[in-house]
């Protein structure tokens, strides 16, 4: 039998099968990616003599107790909600005895079942109180004082610490080095308030914002209340100061907060951050049954 | 004269894609090598991370210490208890001082220009309760490691 030439195995979808490898292993490793809610914890206490002391009008507190209850502003209040609006039902969180947290609707005390819990949201009443107190829209006497900063506001401010720094020259005691750095800081924070009404009159034909100097959000929780609960307070929080931020800068820029950019347009996300900074405040928990 | 007349049109060759197999495989391997994933092997169950909406994403992974929060496997629980356990590096922590060392040694080998970007992620189980949590935080405020993460899956459910 006469030798056949070896036919050459055509390699044209080797190509291909390789793709389809590439492909499926791009698609499917899931990179772990590390997202959450950001926080800066308060640097360890030093002994200063007096804690500042807030106004019941400027701090709003939220507390959770151990029972994964929840107080807002002495208000007792559900934690979770199922459903929105007017449909909404509300839910309570507790504890078994295992320490694991439990969901039962407030009206029937049922408890949820899987599905039911996989679509909870917390409780809006909470975002909606949060945003009224951030934002104080109608003065209420009750909620934050509110006071109108422009810019010759801001110069005077500057002017009285840098009087300060001249004042104090180079410091000696440990109380004058003390008193300096005071008058740095608040010389400092009334620069960046001017620089942020600039951006303000150059945007958007405002010469002025309204801000709650000692406004503060404390939220308290004790020893036994579940992180996820603890968690979910977190996130409210955040997004009522999200969505008071985007409004404002809606309103000022045209433009939501999460939509401006970051190097183009850092001026603006500085202005804001001036103006509505956030002031959640993480206390240490007390025993609170 | 006709020696050098074309006959007809000449169908150019077909280029050879038998070298593009090579090329992929190639690709495949480079990625397969270069992707590294730090992944630390959890000697503790793997915890529920709570939800969220206002998550931000952390790029620099590498800045990022991990602290697991969770009950410990159940194969474990005769030895550790059924109560939930601090897990850094590879091992369980025998108490919330061990968090400070830790600390301390990340930043060691972190370069000194990144010293001030450097976040500590909890990644907790949502039926942890608060109490572990305010001794891992405050041994994170003793060591200066303000910036903390509270890692959670996110959710879609509440826009």
């Amino acid at each position: 039998m006469a030798k056949r030439e070896l036919q050459e195995i055509n390699a044209g979808s080797m190509a291909d099968i390789a793709f389809l490898l590439l492909i499926f292993f791009l698609v499917t490793t899931t990179m772990d990616k590390d997202a959450g809610l950001m926080r800066l914890l308060p640097p360890p206490p030093t002994d200063v003599a007096d804690p500042p002391k807030f106004k019941e009008r400027d701090i709003f507190i939220v507390l959770i107790n151990s029972n994964n209850k929840l107080l807002v502003e002495k208000d007792y209040m559900p934690v979770y909600q199922l459903g929105k609006g007017d449909s909404r039902r509300l839910v309570e969180a507790d504890k078994d005895t295992d320490g694991n947290v439990i969901y039962y609707f407030a009206s029937s005390g049922r408890m949820l079942d899987k599905n039911d819990i996989a679509n909870l949201i917390p409780n809006e009443d909470l975002y909606e109180k949060a945003k009224e107190f951030i934002l104080n829209p109608y003065d209420d006497v009750h909620l934050p004082l509110f006071e109108v900063i422009t810019k010759s506001i801001c110069d005077e401010e500057i002017g009285i610490a840098q009087g300060k720094i001249n004042a104090l020259g180079t410091p000696t005691t440990q109380e004058t080095v003390n008193a300096l750095q005071a008058a740095t800081n608040d010389k400092k924070r009334w620069e960046k308030k001017k620089e942020a009404i600039k951006v303000l009159e150059t945007y958007g034909n405002k010469t002025s914002f309204r801000e709650a100097k000692k406004l503060i959000i404390s939220l308290q929780n004790a020893k036994g209340t579940s992180y996820g609960v603890y968690i979910a307070i977190q996130n409210e929080l955040s997004r009522a100061y999200k969505d008071v931020r985007d409004e404002y800068s809606r309103m000022v820029f045209g433009k939501s907060y999460e939509e401006l950019d970051g190097e183009l347009e850092k001026d603006k996300i500085d202005a804001i951050q001036t103006i509505i900074p956030i002031k959640i405040s993480e206390a240490e928990p007390k025993s609170v049954e | 004269m006709a020696k050098f007349s074309r006959k007809g049109k000449k169908a150019s060759p077909a280029i050879s894609t038998a070298s593009l197999p090579d090329i992929v495989f190639m690709l495949l391997f480079f990625f397969m090598t270069v992707t590294v994933m730090k992944e630390t092997e959890l000697v503790i169950q793997k915890p529920v991370l709570p939800k969220a909406s206002e998550v931000k994403k952390m790029e620099n992974k590498s800045l990022i210490s991990h602290i697991y929060v969770a009950k410990p496997l159940v194969k474990d629980q005769g030895t550790y208890g059924t109560a939930p356990r601090i897990q850094i590096n590879d091992d369980i922590a025998k108490d919330v001082s061990e968090i400070k060392l830790f600390i301390e040694s990340e930043r060691s080998k972190t370069k000194e220009i990144d010293k001030p970007k450097m976040m500590t992620a909890l990644k907790v189980d949502e039926n942890v309760t608060m109490g572990i949590i305010t001794d891992v935080k405050l041994a994170l405020r003793e060591v200066q490691m303000l910036k903390l993460i509270y890692s959670t899956r996110k959710n879609e459910t509440a826009e």
